[in-house]
């Protein structure tokens, strides 16, 4: 067991390694997750709309990215799209995209159920008015989905981000990584992994808690 | 053309008005025919609304009433048949539909109004949007609008804060804040309390006497009397009997039309 000061000396050793850890992992959650929303809305919008070539083609990208492991994800994007196309990404944009990629597929099954809530009588109100579809789409519809897709996204958040630990086995210095280096020098595998626990605690619970107030901000006069 | 024109009723610009001695029509529906999977909703169904007319479509539930105004502005488009909007053919193929549906106001029964928008801007979106105005344009026009429904302290209000009979009412506010030629109405105090439905029916019949062009679906026979200038019995999917409202109501040629009239006044 440790005393106290060695316990101290350890933090003041290693933490600022770790929060550095943690920057990078917010990072890639960040462009992750931006990059997936856009992605999940395009998705979400195909499979909702009236084209069926749309729809399948949508479908199938759905498909493929949640019946397959992220892992897996991450490793064909680094180590066989090279083989398979001449580009070859640092570790850190190859899994930055596969995060994007395989949040884009849960988004977009976020975003279709939403479309899917608002009934065709907003539609019809608007376009009675005189709206186009598109802005349709962007002033009645897409404003009304947000609000009910807004907490399975913020659930498909927490998850990319937790996701992102998995980045660690092509080496991209992000938390989980800069955990294992850090064990593999000191041996502390109990302190260190309930460090990075709790650290992944923190960030998921500071999202947790401004998704919270953003929907009620939302919510407040809509029935 | 505006949707209020001043009426006036000296007996020629009475006899004027009949809409058999009037010039081309607000609407006109030319043997429109609809069906919902094999189901005959409208059968080749005609009818004229003309300036300042106001027309009453009364009939079953069921009978294809609300298909028929969803028709008007395509909103539900029509398997054949023609509709003319101010003489220009809103079912052509290349019918710029969105200028033609901004020149039809509609009201619906259960208002629909956007939930995530304030009063205002439920009244402002398609001003902005569709008519290009600038938001101080579109604010004094929605200002102007809630006065004349009688709303004009709840332009900062969420639909959520209103009651039906004012939900209603900025619905209908919503709808001339485009400046229609015509409003078609779809039954809209059958979701409402009696004094709200009396609230909702006086801005209606206040429209009627400015010279409001209107196409009605109501159950409220005696406001359909007061307040038309020609009634509309549809059954089955097509018009089985008009006239003026004396005509329909108390000199009714059809048995059909005596037994549905018998059965809302019992109702
Ligand atoms: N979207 C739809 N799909 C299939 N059938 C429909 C659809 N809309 C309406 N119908 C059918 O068309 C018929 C006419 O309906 P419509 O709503 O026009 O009647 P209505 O005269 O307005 O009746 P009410 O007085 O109850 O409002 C009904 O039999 C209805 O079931
Ligand atoms: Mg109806």
């Amino acid at each position: 067991m440790h005393s106290l000061d060695s316990l101290l000396s350890l933090w003041e050793q290693y933490l600022p390694s770790l929060l550095l850890g943690c920057q990078l992992t917010l990072e890639v959650t960040g462009i992750g997750v931006a990059a997936g929303l856009i992605l999940g809305v395009a998705i979400g919008s195909a499979r909702a709309a009236d084209v069926p070539v749309l729809r399948s083609l949508a479908r199938g990208y759905v498909d493929l990215l949640r019946g397959t492991p992220l892992l897996v994800q991450i490793f064909f994007i680094f180590f066989a799209l090279p083989i398979l196309i001449q580009v070859n990404l640092r570790p850190l944009t190859a899994g930055t995209i596969a995060v994007a990629l395989n949040a884009g597929a849960y988004f977009s099954e976020v975003v279709r159920s939403a479309l899917l809530t608002i009934p065709t009588s907003q539609l019809q109100a608007s376009q009675a008015l005189g709206l186009s579809r598109l802005a349709t789409m962007r002033h009645v519809v897409g404003p009304q989905a947000f609000l009910v897709a807004l907490p399975g996204i913020l659930n498909q958040v927490t998850i990319s981000l937790k996701d992102t630990s998995l980045l660690a086995v092509i080496s991209v210095n992000e938390l989980t990584h800069r955990g294992e280096v850090i064990i593999a020098a000191t041996f502390d595998a109990l302190q260190i992994w309930a460090v990075v626990a709790i650290l992944y605690l923190l960030m998921n619970a500071a999202l947790t808690l401004f998704g919270g107030h953003l929907e009620n901000r939302l919510r407040r006069y809509t029935a | 053309m505006d949707l209020i024109v001043p009426r006036d009723s000296s007996p020629n610009a009475l006899a004027e008005r009949h809409w058999l001695m009037r010039g081309s029509p607000v609407i006109a529906v030319d043997s429109v025919t609809k069906r919902y999977d094999g189901l005959t909703v409208l059968n080749s169904i005609s009818l004229a609304v003309h300036e300042g007319q106001v027309a009453v479509l009364i009939g079953a539930s069921g009978g294809g009433k609300s298909t028929l105004l969803k028709c008007i502005n395509m909103l539900e488009p029509p398997e054949s048949g023609k509709i003319y909007v101010e003489g220009a053919d809103i079912t052509a193929k290349r019918a710029d539909l969105r200028q033609l549906r901004a020149r039809l106001g509609i009201v619906f029964q259960d208002y629909n109004l956007f939930p995530h928008m304030t009063v205002l801007g439920n009244l402002t979106l398609a001003p902005i949007r569709v008519s290009r105005l600038s938001k101080d344009e579109a604010r004094t026009r929605a200002e102007e609008e809630l006065r004349r429904v009688g709303l004009e302290g709840k332009i900062n209000a969420w639909p959520s804060q209103l009651s039906g009979g004012q939900r209603q009412r900025v619905a209908i506010a919503r709808a001339l804040a485009m400046r229609p030629t015509a409003l078609l109405l779809d039954e809209i105090t059958s979701a409402l309390d009696p004094e709200s439905v009396a609230d909702v029916l006086s801005v209606v019949r206040e429209l009627a006497a400015q010279g409001a062009t209107m196409l009605i679906v109501t159950h409220h026979m005696g406001f359909a009397r007061e307040v038309a200038d020609r009634v509309m019995f549809i059954d089955g999917g097509s018009i089985l009997e008009e006239g003026t409202p004396t005509e329909v109501f108390d000199e009714s040629k059809e048995e059909r039309t005596r037994n549905f009239l018998r059965r809302v006044r019992f109702a």
